[in-house]
């Protein structure tokens, strides 16, 4: 242990015994440090993604809006996308639709919806009654596409890059506050580097 | 006596029971072997959903949908153990293995109660020390005719 030196040190020129005097104060106000700092750590059912900066997987999946036509990666190549994973099973998603069609109105994001393990016909109503903020909808009955992506509840959303590697992923709703803090900056990166490489 | 032998095993089958119940899909196998595969890895793998159960224990979908993948990967991919274990970790995180490997974050979870042992030791070691080591006392000259004194009069 190196940081054992110091203490050491210190013990022996203070006297051993003021340093046992305030011995159980400083176990006192370590574990209560430890504590609060778990305590408001918070986000605890929230894990860290393992598909941070690498490609979205591939996938070959049906359009929601038009069984004919299917979706692929390729599609989502070219510029930056946000992909994101709802349901109408899904309260949260409710709540977070109003953010997801101020986006779309906002950014030139191509925006991509993953209808995750949902009902087609219930999934078609509900864009059709609150509004479709995706250029894409991706079905995903068995959620087999979520597996890839590692998805284990709803909504979750990923930014992904031109190239279609996975920024940034957030797990829960995107809310004005969430979009400001967690997305926006790291989009004004992605952009200014698209720039460059279109030029 | 006998009786409540007999009494404690029924009681130790029935929550053995409970125990293997959780997952209650039928699943056919080619093989025994393929079956126990199945069994071990879906106990050894934690459902992502949940914060302390395997996939085999838990009832969210995201882990029927997992088990039914890991049966598909030993039934149709033919994938092995490890392949498998690969597979979910890569999409879900180190969180999801039981037995995560000793390296980031988790060797601070290692590395921290050892050094206590060690703080712990080495504060012992030096109050013994003090214990063991007589204490020295300075005595000045007018101190060592007065203890003179004293020890004569006795």
């Amino acid at each position: 242990m190196i940081q054992g030196i110091g203490p050491i040190k210190l013990f022996s020129s203070l006297g051993l015994s003021a340093v046992l005097r305030f011995l159980p104060l400083a176990l006192f106000v370590l574990i209560a440090v430890t504590g609060l700092t778990g305590f408001y750590l918070g986000d605890r059912d929230k894990l860290p993604s393992s598909l941070i900066d690498r490609p979205f997987p591939n996938f070959e999946a049906v359009d929601l809006l038009d069984a004919a036509q299917s979706i692929s990666k390729q599609d989502l190549l070219g510029k930056p996308v946000l992909v994101n994973v709802w349901a109408t099973w899904c309260p949260t998603c409710l709540s977070e639709h109003q953010s997801l069609m101020d986006i779309k109105r906002k950014t030139d994001l191509l925006m991509v919806g993953i209808n995750y393990k949902d009902d087609s016909e219930k999934a078609i109503s509900w864009l059709d009654q609150q509004g479709n903020p995706f250029h894409l909808n991706i079905v995903d009955q068995k959620g087999e596409l979520g597996i890839d992506l590692g998805v284990y509840g709803a909504p979750e959303s990923f930014l992904l890059d031109d190239r279609g590697i996975i920024r940034h992923k957030r797990i829960g709703d995107i809310n004005e506050r969430v979009w400001k803090r967690e997305f926006k900056p790291l989009l004004a990166r992605l952009s200014s580097t698209h720039d460059k490489l279109e030029r | 006596m006998a009786i409540l032998s007999k009494l404690i095993l029924l009681l130790l089958l029935a929550a053995a029971q409970v125990e293997a119940s959780s997952s209650s899909e039928i699943m056919d196998f080619d093989s025994e072997s393929d079956r126990n595969r199945y069994s071990k890895l879906i106990s050894e793998l934690r459902c992502p959903k949940c914060m302390n159960t395997n996939l085999a224990g838990s009832d969210a979908p995201i882990s029927k949908d997992l088990r039914s993948k890991v049966y598909t990967l030993i039934t149709q991919e033919g994938m092995t153990d490890e392949q498998i274990i690969a597979y979910m970790r890569e999409r879900y995180g180190d969180f999801v293995l039981y037995d995560p490997p000793l390296d980031g974050a988790a060797i601070i979870i290692w590395l921290v109660p050892a050094g206590l042992v060690l703080l712990a030791i080495s504060i012992l070691g030096l109050a013994l020390n003090r214990i063991r080591t007589p204490k020295k006392v300075v005595v000045g000259e007018e101190q060592r005719t007065e203890m003179q004194v004293l020890l004569k009069d006795d």
